[in-house]
């Protein structure tokens, strides 16, 4: 959206949408649209997703049975395919979110002695 | 389970559907923040990307997705098995056992039914059966009930063979032939087990062969020891040597000379042709085989059989 500067947002580190979008989908069932609005939301339109790079997101997590489908009718008048997480998909954001903080951490670490040199 | 295409061609209009969602739903947000209509469509479309891209790559994970799915399948019917190893087994057993039960019932109607005998006009054989009306004695088991009473067969008393083909008038030839079964063949000093015909000595000529090697039995070998080789036994066993005709060899251990040889798709009358055969020239009982013109003669035959 054009409400932030270009210069300010960062790409997306390879492999974390999966994650996102798990996250996201813990407040409860949510359109493809709906999951991209969120995201840029929470993290303060920080993030650069592109909008059509959600939806191989989506199938591929459907495919590995995180996620399941069920088209809805929605507030804009026309039906939309809803997106929730599964128990095996709960369980992957534990997981994730566990090694993310792992992994933030160790970078932090490594990352600091620079900032602070 | 609805067939395949209509399934993919359903996911590639749910995916349109879904994409086009996106696209109204981002537009109206636009609008709704004051852009003009069109401004917004035109945005929404610029901010999502590639459509046709983002298509083929979700279809590329459905690919994937039915390679997943097909390889969930196995495992799970492999996991099945293991816990059901008392009903896998049941189901291959019936499996097999119906497989093989309708192969062996086609390998015979293949031979009986569908296969022609390769004789000179197979269609107009008969076999001549008795009748009576109560149950006799009959030296081998070869009688069978008839469906109006009374008992069949088509074994024949050598007598009566002999007296039936000395008045033959009704056939072009009257011969007979009977399965010895396995008997001792001895060649080059070497014996072996082999599926043995007794015939009469009109039997290749009423049949109408054409001999591979040598010649073949006739009526001028009554008495004489003389064998014919099945078309197999002579290759398997004398390499399909010329030579064997005239060789001797021993059937249980009494001397026979090697006449000739069958040809090559004769295996006998009989419906399963057997490994090795030789036709020895006639001994004992005869089953008369008609060769007949036409039903009702064969049919007076049978009247004239039982005032014997």
């Amino acid at each position: 959206m054009a409400s932030t500067k270009q210069g300010e947002r960062v790409e997306l580190l390879q492999g974390t949408l999966d994650m996102l979008i798990l996250r996201t989908l813990q407040w409860g069932p949510q359109h493809g649209h709906g999951i991209g609005v969120a995201i840029r939301q929470s993290s303060a339109d920080l993030l650069q997703i592109e909008r059509g790079s959600l939806y191989p997101a989506l199938h591929r997590l459907e495919a590995r049975g995180m996620i399941a489908s069920q088209w809805k009718s929605s507030d804009l008048n026309r039906r939309a395919k809803y997106y929730r997480l599964t128990a095996a998909g709960k369980q992957q954001l534990v997981a994730e979110q566990s090694q993310w903080k792992l992994m933030v951490r160790a970078i932090a670490r490594v990352m600091r002695p620079a900032r602070e040199g | 389970m609805r067939p395949l295409f209509w399934r993919r061609k359903q996911r590639d209009a749910e995916l349109e559907e879904e994409i086009a969602f996106d696209l109204a739903a981002d537009a109206e947000e636009r609008v709704r923040s004051g852009a003009p209509r069109e401004e917004a469509e035109q945005a929404s479309r610029r901010d999502f990307g590639n459509v046709l891209m983002r298509k083929e790559d979700v279809r590329e994970i459905w690919g994937w997705m039915w390679l997943q799915r097909f390889g969930q399948d196995i495992r799970y019917g492999w996991r099945t098995w293991g816990k059901n190893p008392l009903f896998v087994a049941m189901a291959v057993l019936s499996l097999a056992l119906g497989i093989g039960a309708n192969t062996a019932i086609f390998s015979v109607m293949d031979a009986v039914m569908l296969r022609a005998l390769p004789v000179r006009d197979p269609g107009q054989l008969v076999v001549l059966n008795w009748r009576a009306k109560q149950d006799v004695n009959d030296h081998n088991g070869s009688s069978f009930d008839e469906p109006g009473g009374g008992v069949a067969s088509p074994d024949f008393p050598w007598t009566a063979y002999k007296l039936l083909r000395d008045h033959n008038n009704a056939f072009s030839a009257l011969f007979a032939f009977k399965d010895a079964r396995q008997l001792n063949l001895i060649v080059h000093g070497q014996a072996e087990l082999g599926d043995v015909e007794f015939v009469s000595g009109n039997f290749f000529s009423g049949l109408g062969l054409v001999p591979a090697a040598g010649r073949l039995i006739d009526t001028s070998d009554n008495g004489t020891q003389v064998a014919v080789l099945s078309y197999t036994y002579w290759q398997t066993r004398f390499d399909g040597d010329p030579a064997a005709v005239g060789h001797t060899m021993r059937i249980n251990d009494i001397p026979f000379t090697i006449a000739g040889v069958a040809p090559p798709q004769f295996f006998g009358l009989g419906p399963a042709p057997p490994r090795s055969s030789t036709f020895p020239s006639q001994i004992g009982h005869g089953s008369p085989e008609i060769t007949a013109t036409n039903a009702t003669q064969c049919l007076s035959i049978h009247v004239s059989i039982g005032s014997i």
